[in-house]
């Protein structure tokens, strides 16, 4: 044990001011002098990304690397700015980058469910897309022209007569030559029949019978020729009518052809460039030269329903079905885009992701066609750039599956979820796949990231640049310097008024206090542009024409007591001795520990006792809390640990035959952590060698086997927790907190603390070694070993392996007498 | 003359139906011509004797309309046919009178068909029927049509399929009694139909002379009505040419005298062939 010349002798009293910190070790102000401005308005906005060097120099690579898979996890914690840090260096990169095309659907008309792909340079999509319904436009007007005129009701009509007429004279011929044999053509209730007539009657069977045999024969034999010759026109008239129908038919293509031709003749001339779009216009000139009737709404050829229906109908298409049929559907437009697209999706669905396919219900029938295909963000964002929040993307049912597919297939294919789960069962399209060429940025936190990596075999092969942010960046010099430009662009971006010189010192300290380190800055610029609004709004409160230290100052404390209440509750709780804790006095196996109690954004410190009680035993340190399940893992490990250490240390070469148990009191919501290992050394030893330890102190840090404290988390608040108790119930001057030497270059102390330590009414200790802080605990000396391994007498460790060769010995007696049962 | 120049009261209206397409648009007719005079609508359904007669021959078979089948009908199947005919037949009417919101009344009758519709016809003020009863003829006329123009008995409209009453009329005159009779039913249906539409009087006749004659006469027929009047001579009677005199008049229903000096029985089966709207006969 070095450096401990001043406790050599027995029960001295220890001159800790030696080691005790001095005020400007607790709190690492920002120079004044370092800051060369006077307000903020004077500094420069901050172009480059704080602190985050790795991460950028990953979406630098990522952007680069023109190979697919190489897509990028940006990974940090909520609060760093990685969704804006993201979206500016796409948005920088991709401005000088080219247009991607436009993208188009079409009507495929030889296979209806599979809409075809048309792909346009950027602005062209519009364009022809203006010019198809020009083209549509102009179509029902040729058309309804063309079937409207004189030439096309003439010929109509006159195919129609020649039909009738066909009809008509053949049955007529019939009816004629059966008049002039005296017999009768009648229509039957289901045909039509012959039948001898006399003077309009038809002869009955018994007039009939009263004829010559001749005569009967001779009817008989004209009824049977008619009969048949009837049956042979009958038999006919279906072969006319197709006649017609086909003259009918080229007679409507004539006419289409002559109305429409011209109009698209124009098209194709101003499209020769872009062959699918000549092909598209040829398929369309085909099919509407087949059709073209059925988009004229005539009187006599409409639809058999009833005309209210129609009617109701045509009010919920919004479009007429030429329109519908011809239309191009521009998914993806361009034409008013510069660079590449960056796309940000808020809510990354499915549909969302991969486009959808929508329906209309019609006559509660779900119909669709390529007019309701809509984009979703690959197509917004093929080409360029697209940024999600992975927790989204892995929140929404099938979304990650869906973005994997498409990422690992090169090609957007729009499926609907509702047929692949079965779940509709209404036409339904497959529209052609688009080509992918997109480069995805996931954020997200790290938890994600590492378990996608470990449990997602594809995402290895699809998100291989990892961009790392940094919660924390070094408190330096140069860091300083763009701390306070970043600072500055807040404020302008914010449109707050300027901080002055002091308000920034303050803010860069807080940020320090942020990262729990003096040495450190936070780089969750969310929080410091929290703490930038509500100084400002504190500044202007008081009227003030800048933000200046004092608001900053408001601002910290205001944030901290809206968060604050169970705090004081706790606070209040230990002042009215409901909480036990001494802050003076000496207890034998009892000491102040300090835990840190962390609710939404705050996290405070609050003493807790922690006693110890030892007895004759077989050499087992009893953790009362991990007993009752209210201890975790790391604070039995630290227990443990505490075993270890007094068992090498006092009983090398004797059986450790004491039981002691451990706990914390009036704690019911369990510990975890090793923090308290150390305190709760100190009360074993204490017990042990049943010296009382000075209940003014409050004591931190973990301690391994060899007796040596190490650093914790969390100091600053623990400090704090305990310096409030103190506080309230008056400070004495004797009161102070340990903690591990390791510690010293995190502290970042309340003002109040500082202040009080300065006038030497609150102290500060650091410790490096169990035996430093038990001296200060007990004020007795630790002791150290001479050559024999033997501990001077009065010091804490002499009495400690005193009372423990006692035990042992007590031990062997009992053994020896067989009272204790070994099993 | 006095009799001849009053007012027709129409209460009672038949329609002979066979449930041909003719015989559908005429019972649109019915309805529409019941509905406007308020007058009550008797549907008349003929089982013919013919049928029943031809069904008891063993050599006469039936062919099918649209299947051309030959089958041998028995007379016990004639009657059920003609059974679910009428059935058809009936129900159509109710349906048609029901929505027309007129007073009705349906009545089935064996025997031969004319006689049988004119008997109907004698106790009625207007009788209605189809051209034919043969949708395959279209414009030809049918034989029950055809009887009842040499019968003298009052008003029939002969309406064939697609055509409907249209506001307009127009009357043939040439100077007959039955023409004086044909104007004032021209008179009382255009008070029925639209009483501000002029009413065309086509005045049949061979010179300039006889025309004028018979305006003149004409003019005093309807003196004392309040009526627009619009004149036009006809020389012979084309129906062609009539035909397309009517459709430039925009003539809706033509009032026709079916026994006239100028008009014998050919020439009006011709103009009731190829005229394109409903034609009142004045018998």
């Amino acid at each position: 044990m070095n450096g401990r010349e001043n406790v050599d002798f027995e029960g001295a009293k220890i001159m800790e001011t030696n080691r005790e910190l001095r005020a400007h070790q607790l709190y690492h102000a920002t120079d004044l002098e370092t800051l060369n401005f006077e307000t903020t308005a004077d500094l420069e906005d901050l172009e480059e990304v704080l602190g985050q060097p790795r991460a950028m120099a990953a979406l630098k690579f990522g952007t680069g690397m023109a190979r697919d898979g190489y897509n990028i996890f940006a990974l940090g914690p909520t609060g760093t700015g990685k969704r804006n840090v993201i979206r500016t260096y796409f948005q920088q990169r991709a401005a000088r980058e080219p247009v991607p095309d436009d993208w188009c659907y079409v009507n495929n008309f030889e296979e209806r469910h599979r809409p075809r792909t048309i792909r346009l340079p950027a602005g062209k999509g519009r364009v022809l897309r203006d010019d198809v319904d020009d083209l549509i436009e102009g179509f029902g007007t040729a058309l309804s022209a063309a079937f409207e005129s004189e030439e096309y009701q003439a010929r109509r009509q006159t195919i129609n007569e020649e039909l009738q007429e066909q009809q008509s004279a053949a049955f007529q011929e019939v009816r004629d030559k059966a008049e002039k044999e005296g017999v009768a053509m009648l229509r039957t209730p289901a045909g039509l029949a012959f039948a001898p007539v006399k003077d309009g009657q038809v002869l009955s069977s018994e007039e009939v019978e009263a004829l010559s045999a001749e005569e009967r024969q001779r009817i008989e034999s004209e009824v049977e020729e008619l009969q048949s010759e009837l049956q042979k026109i009958v038999q006919q008239i279906p072969s006319w009518q197709r006649e017609a129908q086909d003259q009918f038919k080229e007679l409507n293509r004539e006419m289409a052809h002559f109305a429409v031709s011209g109009l698209i003749d124009e098209l194709r001339d101003k499209y020769g460039g872009y062959a699918p779009v000549v092909e598209h216009l040829n398929a369309v000139q085909k099919d509407i030269i087949e059709n073209a009737r059925d988009f004229l709404q005539s009187g006599d050829e409409g639809s058999n329903l009833p005309a209210a229906l129609r009617g109701a109908m045509q009010n919920l298409e919004a479009a007429s079905p030429l329109a519908r049929r011809y239309r191009v559907n521009l998914l993806v437009d361009h034409s008013q885009s510069e660079g590449a697209p960056v796309v940000y999706e808020d809510n990354p669905t499915y549909q969302n992701l991969v486009g959808r396919v929508e329906h209309r219900a019609q006559m509660g029938a779900l119909l669709t066609d390529f007019n309701l295909i809509k984009p979703g963000a690959l197509h917004r964002a093929n080409g360029g750039y697209l940024i999600l929040d992975a927790r989204k993307v892995l929140g929404q049912p099938y979304a990650w599956e869906g973005l994997k597919r498409a990422l690992g297939s090169g090609e957007i294919r729009i499926d609907s979820l509702g047929q692949m789960l079965s779940l509709v069962s209404t036409i339904s399209l497959e529209p052609g796949p688009i080509p992918l060429d997109v480069r995805i940025a996931l954020y997200g936190e790290p938890m994600l990231y590492y378990m996608l990596y470990q449990l997602d075999p594809d995402f290895a092969n699809l998100f291989k640049v990892e961009a790392d942010f940094s919660e924390r960046m070094d408190r330096d010099g140069d860091n300083q310097q763009t701390y306070t430009r970043m600072i500055a662009t807040l404020v302008r971006q914010e449109e707050l008024q300027p901080f002055d010189r002091a308000a920034v010192a303050r803010v860069i300290e807080r940020s320090a206090r942020l990262a729990g380190d003096a040495q450190k800055l936070s780089t969750q610029t969310r929080d410091i542009a929290d703490l930038l609004r509500e100084a400002d709004y504190w500044a202007k409160e008081a009227g003030s024409d800048a933000v200046r230290a004092q608001h900053v100052e408001q601002a910290i404390d205001a944030q901290i007591y809206r968060a604050d209440r169970i705090r004081e509750r706790m606070q209040e709780a230990i002042q009215r001795d409901i909480v036990l804790i001494d802050t003076e006095g000496e207890k034998v196996g009892q000491v102040n520990g300090l835990s840190v109690i962390m609710l939404g954004n705050l996290s405070f410190g609050r003493p807790s006792r922690i006693t110890a009680r030892v007895r004759l035993g077989k050499g087992d340190v009893l953790d009362i809390e991990r007993e009752v399940d209210l201890g975790g893992p790391l604070h039995s490990k630290g227990v443990l640990i505490l075993a270890g250490f007094l068992g090498a240390r006092y009983a090398g070469e004797q059986p450790l035959a004491l039981s002691a148990s451990l706990v914390f009191e009036q704690s019911y919501g369990g510990v975890d952590g090793d923090s308290a290992s150390s305190a709760e050394l100190y009360t074993l030893l204490s017990a042990i060698a049943e010296v009382p330890i000075q209940q003014a102190f409050a004591v931190t840090g973990s301690v391994n086997q060899h007796g040596h404290v190490q650093a914790i988390g969390g100091v600053n608040e623990k400090i704090e927790g305990f310096f409030d108790v103190c506080r309230a119930r008056g400070l004495t001057g004797e009161q102070g907190v340990l903690i591990p030497a390791s510690n010293v270059q995190h502290l970042m102390l309340r003002q109040d603390v500082v202040e009080a330590v300065e006038a030497g009414r609150f102290h500060i200790y650091p410790v490096e070694t169990v035996d430093q802080g038990i001296e200060i605990l007990t004020g007795l000396s630790a002791g150290e070993p001479d050559e024999a391994g033997k501990y001077p007498e009065g010091t804490i460790n002499y009495r400690v392996e005193k009372r423990l060769a006692e035990l042992a010995e007590k031990r062997q007696a009992f053994g020896s007498n067989g009272r204790e049962d070994e099993s | 003359v006095s009799e001849e120049r009053q007012a027709l009261n129409i209460k009672r209206i038949v329609v002979a139906l066979d449930a041909s397409p003719h015989s559908l648009a005429a019972l649109e007719a019915a309805v529409d011509l019941a509905a406007r005079f308020g007058a009550e609508l008797a549907g008349l359904y003929v089982e013919d004797e013919n049928l029943l007669r031809l069904a008891g021959l063993p050599f006469v078979h039936e062919i099918g309309i649209f299947t051309a089948a030959r089958r041998r009908i028995g007379s016990r199947e004639m009657e059920r046919q003609i059974r679910v005919h009428s059935r058809r037949v009936r129900r159509l009417f109710t349906v048609t009178t029901q929505r027309a919101q007129v007073a009705w009344s349906f009545r089935v009758v064996r025997g031969t068909v004319l006689p049988q519709v004119l008997t109907a016809a004698s106790e009625a003020d207007v009788l209605v029927l189809g051209s034919a009863g043969w949708s395959q003829f279209r414009r030809r006329l049918g034989s029950t049509a055809r009887g009842i123009l040499p019968e003298r008995f009052g008003l029939a409209l002969i309406v064939r399929e697609g055509m409907c009453i249209g506001d307009r009329l127009a009357v043939v005159y040439d100077g007959s009694s039955t023409a004086a009779r044909a104007l004032t039913a021209a008179d009382t249906f255009r008070q029925r139909l639209d009483r501000d539409q002029e009413l065309t009087v086509l005045l049949l006749a061979d010179g300039l002379r006889e025309a004028q004659r018979l305006q003149v006469q004409a003019e005093n027929r309807l003196a004392d009505r309040d009526i627009d009047v619009h004149y036009r001579s006809l020389r012979g009677t084309n129906a062609l040419h009539l035909a397309d005199v009517l459709q430039a008049e925009g003539c809706g229903v033509l009032v026709l005298p079916a026994r006239s000096s100028a008009l014998h029985s050919s020439a009006l089966v011709a103009l009731l062939e190829h005229l394109n709207l409903p034609v009142l006969l004045v018998t």
